[in-house]
């Protein structure tokens, strides 16, 4: 488009603050407007006159905004109509906190703030029509694994990790649990419930049976519930009220809804953060906000006591602690709010539910879930024989729902060291591949009990952290999310200290070029309840100015992170070769080859003799 | 019947404008009046944009006729239906022309120049209103000479100062009241250019000065030069500032004695001047008999006085309510001028609707 060139007067009415007008200057120049900037601070009149001789298209003001103020601008909007300059040009006026409604009160044809982007006062005097930064940015959803080979670059630990996955996956082939039978009536219900064709009496007939099936592989809190309404302590249902309101929150937030995006020169990593009020109204509001915010995806955080029931509950439950309850309608209602481009993580990993959740995941529309196993079996309280049998059928779900899995290696947080912890997670992202499902490796960024120990982080949290993802790289060529959150135990209660150790291991993240990160609210550590929004936002803001500050720089580690992350190879490769002389991966997670007492893991309990054959 | 047009002229935010539309609203509503509602700026908001502090409500009923943009339909709570889409645009959006269909709160915003002001009371006419309220914009006056009449609103906003308030409503009131010069001494003044000094001598010949539009100093004195005692009569359409006005009655106050100055209208100097010395100048004018006429002037119907005042607080720099004493404020503002002085907020809207009215002739 031909720019016409227009007259432009500057006016800085502020004694001071007149940088933004003089960047105004130099860009309209830049472009072949013929502007006048004025002297700062001179009366109106003076301004009026110099208008009358310049006959301006467009006069740009500038003032910061305090009581009377209003009056003086007004006097001069007044002044410039009574002399005929207001009917030829436009009037603009721009200052902190000066938003469309004062500028219409004060009677301009435009006001900009400090938010407002100098390419938008441009587009003003061009007379386009500018499209705001965020609404000229579709935001689309992205494939984490996308571009990834998954091809093992460590000749050694791909053949080991072949053998221990052929030797579990012949271990599992003839048993089963009541979690797996639960995750196929699950699917059975739902899909009933979809078919519109089969009479309403008929399909009903069939569900009350298939729930009578479900209730057999039940545990007596979820059969209460069912049979006799009564709902496990700390949840209740929520009312018509808040349900209609629920609708309306979210039909609103989605008519006002914007993304942005918060990385700067970089596509990668990609924000994440949990939600998991308690509250699905409470959820879908930390989601919204952190849409806004440019979160590009979040998970679903259940309660603990989730993962230890056999059975899920239904309807629209809240809950008084921690952990949202996975039901259909909870994230049925979730997944409406959520925006077309927001990755949508329901974690399964570590319970009695693991396969029935990857069912509800993907019958949901989620895009991602989360199994591991090891981290289940070591660190969340699942018998290892158990989680094998329903981690592998809930890995090929995954794979039948299309929904990548990331591996959280947490057990690290309790003690286990990294390579350890690696060794387990190598070895579910094998039995995915096999299993044809898309695995993630998620590493901790975190300053755990064993670098503590060890003292690999006495001089800095870069190091080793790097070492973990260098390491990676040498075995695979896999996505790499690390978590969960980033900078885990080095947050304290100081809200800034907890926003800055966040942003500064996002930075490293993007340093080092892996594809997401998990970001902790900068109370979640000490929050001693419900997370608030607010905290939500510091960190968001502050791993974007974080990625604004760094670009495409790059932090430098010392050697120690290419040493380290040789040495953790050579380390992994000696796990994986204890866990094959075991002859047994499920024996080895309960002889502590992947995590043992020492290190601060124990095989869990919940689910024991729970195993049986099909 | 065409429509009678009301402007709500104020001194300074928060003297009370909106409150005295607010009332107005609610009498025509009682009287069963149809009535057409716009403002020159933004109001019915609930918070104000500079102090914070709680902004009245328009509230409207069904069957009152909006003029506000439409982002503005969306914020209020009353329901109002689209009759007519306008081009006239806004930092809010073009303004449309709506009929509340459901009572509740209303955000007004409407056009901001003379002109466009113009043209939207047409088409609130064309609807068949009988009257329509123009609510102002902080201090401005110029859009507001589109109106028929106006109500004053001052108060503890514009000044905690009393004497500064009544000097204040002293010279709009006197302003507004000049002498308008009769239709034959006009000698079709009407029809020259702005921007040309026309002096007019005892023979009927003219003399004509080129200047700004905003009179400078120098054009005083290119007029000055021009003046002699066979001038009759200065026409000077421009805005004619304070500063400007005080130099020629300085230099040649003699010259000027029994001579007519005419000005199209109030606002040519009540904008470019401080009202406070602006009362003095005219008080000298007066004393060395100087004719100073107007073309065109409109009624100011009643004064309302509010003694409400954003309290500005340095400790947490966030502002607070202030009152000054009411009965002072409204006593002083009374014993300054020959029209009605109303508290609305004390008195409501009925004895100012009963002005209105009688000098609307409305029924």
């Amino acid at each position: 488009m031909q720019i016409v060139p227009k007259k432009v007067l500057l006016v800085p009415l502020d004694p001071v603050h007149d940088v933004a007008l003089k960047i105004i200057n130099r860009r309209l120049k830049e472009r072949g407007h013929k502007t006048l900037l004025l002297p700062p601070d001179i009366s109106i009149e003076e301004i009026v006159d110099q208008a009358s001789k310049v006959k301006p298209d467009i006069i740009m003001i500038s003032r910061t905004l305090g009581y009377g103020v209003a009056e003086v601008l007004s006097k001069l909007i007044d002044l410039l109509e009574v002399v005929g300059i207001r009917d030829r040009a436009k009037i603009v006026i721009g200052g902190k906190a000066i938003k469309p409604e004062l500028a219409a009160e004060l009677g301009f044809d435009a006001g900009f703030d400090e938010k407002t982007s100098y390419e938008e006062t441009i587009a003003f005097v061009e007379g386009r029509k500018y499209e705001v930064e965020e609404e000229k940015f579709i935001k689309k959803k992205k494939d984490l694994t996308s571009g990834y080979s998954y091809k093992f670059n460590h000749q050694k630990i791909d053949k080991m990790l072949d053998e221990i996955t052929e030797e579990t996956l012949d271990w599992c082939k003839d048993k089963t649990s009541s979690g797996i039978n639960r995750a196929y009536l699950r699917e059975k219900m739902i899909e009933l419930k979809e078919q519109n064709n089969i009479p309403l009496q008929n399909r009903n007939k069939r569900l009350t049976s298939l729930q009578s099936e479900y209730l057999k592989n039940c545990d007596d809190l979820i059969i209460r519930f069912y049979q006799e309404e009564v709902l496990p302590k700390k949840v209740r249902e929520l009312t018509t009220e808040e349900k209609e309101s629920l609708e309306d929150y979210i039909k609103k937030s989605k008519e006002i809804a914007r993304t942005k995006k918060i990385q700067h020169t970089t596509d990668k990593p990609l924000i994440f953060f949990q939600y998991g009020t308690g509250c699905p109204i409470m959820d879908i509001a930390h989601i919204k906000i952190g849409e806004a915010w440019g979160a590009d995806g979040v998970l679903h955080f259940d309660p603990s006591w989730g993962a230890r029931t056999e059975g899920f509950l239904e309807g629209y439950l809240s809950h008084e602690e921690d952990g949202s309850i996975i039901t259909e309608q909870n994230l049925g209602k979730i997944k409406e709010s959520l925006n077309s481009s927001t990755l949508w993580t329901v974690r399964a990993h570590r319970g009695l539910n693991t396969p029935e959740t990857v069912v509800l995941a993907g019958k949901s529309g989620a895009d991602l879930t989360k199994i591991n196993i090891v981290y289940g079996s070591l660190n969340a309280g699942t018998d290892p024989s158990r989680l094998t049998v329903d981690g592998v059928e809930a890995i090929k779900l995954a794979a039948k729902y299309n929904l990548a899995f990331d591996e959280p290696t947490n057990e690290e947080l309790g003690g286990v060291p990294a390579y350890k912890t690696f060794a387990g997670m190598l070895i579910v992202a094998k039995l995915g591949l096999k299993l044809g499902a898309k695995p993630i490796l998620k590493p901790l960024f975190c300053y755990s009990p064993d670098a503590m120990i060890t003292g690999r982080m006495d001089d800095n949290y870069i190091d080793y952290n790097a070492a973990k993802i260098y390491s990676l790289h040498k075995i695979v060529d896999a996505p790499i999310w690390p978590g969960e959150p980033i900078g885990f135990m080095t947050h304290t209660e100081d809200r800034i200290q907890s926003s800055m150790t966040t942003a500064l291991h996002a930075a490293l993240a993007t340093s080092l070029g892996v594809d997401a990160i998990t970001i902790a609210s900068s109370d979640e550590a000490y929050s001693r309840g419900s997370i608030s929004v607010t905290s939500r936002i510091d960190t968001l803001r502050a791993v974007q100015e974080t990625f604004r500050f760094l670009g495409k720089a790059k932090i430098k580690p010392t050697y120690k992170a290419k040493e380290w992350s040789n040495e953790l190879v050579s380390q992994i490769e000696k796990v994986l070769e204890d866990v094959l002389r075991k002859g047994s991966f499920v024996a080895a997670l309960y002889d502590g080859i992947l995590g043992s007492r020492e290190d601060g893991a124990y095989s869990g309990r919940v689910g024991r003799n729970t195993v049986f054959s099909k | 019947m065409s429509s009678k047009v009301l402007g709500i002229l104020g001194t300074a935010k928060n003297t009370g404008k909106t409150t005295t539309t607010s009332a107005l609203l609610e009498m025509t509503t009682y009287r069963k009046l149809s009535v057409g509602l716009t403002s020159i700026g933004y109001d019915g908001e609930d918070i104000d944009n500079i102090t914070g502090l709680p902004k009245p409500r328009i509230f409207a009923q069904k069957g009152t006729l909006i003029a506000t943009t439409k982002n503005c339909l969306k914020s209020g709570t009353a329901q109002i239906k689209t009759l007519k889409e306008t081009e006239i645009s806004t930092p809010l959006g073009n303004i449309v022309i709506g009929e509340v269909i459901e009572d509740g709160l209303a955000i007004v915003a409407g056009p901001n120049k003379g002109d466009e002001l113009s043209v939207i009371i047409d088409k609130l006419e064309s609807f068949g209103n009988k009257l329509i309220l123009v609510d102002g914009a902080i201090n401005r006056i110029v859009p507001l000479m589109k109106t028929d009449a106006l109500i004053l609103a001052t108060g503890a906003a514009r000044s905690v100062s009393n004497d500064f308030l009544i000097k204040e409503v002293q010279c709009i009131c006197d302003s507004f009241d000049l002498p308008k010069i009769e239709k034959k001494g006009l000698m079709n003044l009407k029809n020259i250019k702005q921007k040309v000094i026309t002096l007019i001598q005892k023979d009927y010949s003219k003399k004509y000065l080129k200047t700004n539009s905003l009179i400078s100093l120098s054009d005083i004195q290119e007029l000055i030069n021009r003046l002699n005692k066979e001038t009759q009569l200065i026409f000077i359409p421009g805005v004619l500032t304070e500063f400007a006005l005080n130099e020629l009655i300085k230099e040649e106050a003699k010259l000027l004695k029994n001579k007519n100055i005419i000005i199209s209208n109030p606002t040519q100097f009540l904008v470019g001047g401080n009202t406070i010395s602006l009362m003095d100048t005219l008080l000298k004018i007066k004393k060395l008999r100087i004719n100073l006429k107007i073309i065109k002037t409109i009624p100011i119907l009643a004064i309302t006085v509010n003694p409400f005042y954003p309290l500005y607080r340095y400790e947490n720099s966030r502002y607070e309510k202030g009152w000054v004493n009411r009965d002072e404020l409204y006593n002083k503002v009374k014993s300054v001028v020959n029209i009605p002085v109303i508290d609305i907020m004390k008195e409501g809207g009925n004895n100012l609707f009963d002005i209105i009215k009688k000098e609307f002739n409305l029924n």
